[in-house]
């Protein structure tokens, strides 16, 4: 059973990236163009259709990646989640440790890192 | 000072009435001699030798009673002036005195907060008062300290702009800027299904790509070492950040809402400078909503 993937961006040639990268490399992807979409796709599991990781995107309309994510840790939703950002420190305002992030991806992407880190999150 | 001062002046006229008494006194011993030499003339023509003898003797008395009469106003009169002359010097110098202390203090307070100023303590004024020089003085320092102030209130808010909008600049950039790399990397992956020469194209864009990211993190880390690190704005596009520096240049505030499919409200406040004073008082709107 191949590691499902929630990507969330606003951008589709990002959601394109990440999706044909993820894919080459033998993950299922699942993706949301906000963190509105993502929040519903997030709390659609439970019964083993939800995603073992969350890629989401810092800066979103409608929601941000940081909003979504405290909005499903609220709601006792504890999937692994990476935060994508321009820089990491635009987004240290509002950060607490019970939102459980499983790491920063700077943009540009460097996948091979990103492939290595989803792997220790999910224990594959 | 005014009693020292009257002194002086009561000493000057004085001076003005003896110098008439003095003309009188030469005018009525001039007399006298004419008197006494028309005496003398009448007794050497041996007429009337008694009463002219008396008249001669008369006339010397006369003189006599004139002279010092004049001596004794001659001391009056330098006792006066003296006098006229100890007070006017003690009143200069009770005034000037006077003067210099009154000056003394709103100096020494200017030239303190000149040195506090100076130092960087842009929230020093003086205490405007004393004499009308020094009170001009204090307000004219008082002006330029505020002009100061504001100027380096303006200077310190561009600079703020200018960190937040290479924030937002460098920000943007970043996105699509992580498309091409990495749609570039994917044709690298693919590698076997390109020519040599298709190959090296993407080596060089992706050589290219990598410059890019190298000048946008050094950007970043020049507005940080300025700033502080300022509170992003993001997601919204180098527009929204443009427009937000020109109306904070002009005092102004810039809010934006969106909602998708809707469309986007922007809202800019402009402050108006007073308009010359209208006919109708207590309409100093300073506020427009566009």
């Amino acid at each position: 059973v191949s590691t499902r993937v929630l990507i969330a961006d606003d951008s589709e040639t990002i959601l394109l990236l990440l999706r044909t990268r993820l894919e080459m490399e033998g993950f299922e992807v699942v993706t949301a163009a906000d963190g509105v979409e993502a929040v519903e796709a997030a709390r659609g599991g439970g019964d083993g259709d939800g995603p073992d990781v969350l890629l989401l995107d810092a800066m979103m309309p409608r929601k941000s990646g940081i909003d979504a994510l405290r909005e499903l840790r609220a709601a006792g939703v504890d999937t692994p989640a990476l935060i994508v950002s321009a820089h990491q420190d635009e987004l240290d305002a509002g950060l607490s440790p019970d939102l459980d992030i499983g790491g920063f991806v700077p943009k540009p992407i460097d996948f091979e890192r990103l492939f290595a880190r989803i792997a220790e999150l999910t224990g594959g | 000072v005014i009693a020292f001062a009257m002194l002086t002046v009561l000493a000057a006229v004085g001076v003005v009435r003896f110098l008439q008494q003095r003309k009188d006194f030469e005018d009525a011993t001039s007399r006298s001699y004419r008197v006494e030499i028309a005496a003398r003339d009448r007794l050497a023509r041996g007429e009337g030798a008694a009463a002219a003898r008396e008249a001669v003797a008369a006339e010397e008395r006369r003189r006599q009673a004139l002279r010092s009469d004049i001596d004794r106003r001659t001391r009056d009169t330098a006792l006066l002036v003296s006098a006229g002359l100890i007070a006017g010097l003690t009143g200069a110098a009770l005034l000037f005195s006077g003067l210099i202390a009154s000056m003394r203090r709103p100096l020494e307070e200017l030239v303190e907060a000149s040195e506090r100023l100076a130092a960087g303590d842009l929230d020093t004024r003086v205490k405007v008062g004393g004499l009308s020089e020094t009170a001009t003085l204090g307000s004219a320092f008082n002006e330029m300290a505020a002009e100061l102030q504001r100027r380096a209130g303006e200077r310190d808010q561009l600079e703020r702009m200018k960190d937040e909008f290479v924030l937002t600049a460098s920000h943007e950039l970043r996105s699509p800027l992580t498309s091409v790399q990495g749609f570039a990397e994917l044709l690298v992956l693919e590698r076997e299904k390109l020519s040599p020469e298709q190959s090296e194209t993407v080596e060089v864009i992706l050589d290219n790509t990598r410059h890019l990211v190298r000048l946008l993190n050094d950007l970043l880390d020049l507005a940080r070492s300025d700033a502080g690190l300022t509170q992003h704005v993001g997601g919204t596009g180098l527009g929204l950040a443009i427009s937000k520096s020109l109306v904070e240049l002009h005092g102004g505030t810039i809010e934006a809402s969106s909602r998708p499919g809707r469309g986007s409200t922007f809202r800019v406040r402009l402050p108006l400078a007073a308009a010359p004073p209208p006919a109708a008082a207590g309409t100093t709107g300073t506020e427009a909503r566009l």
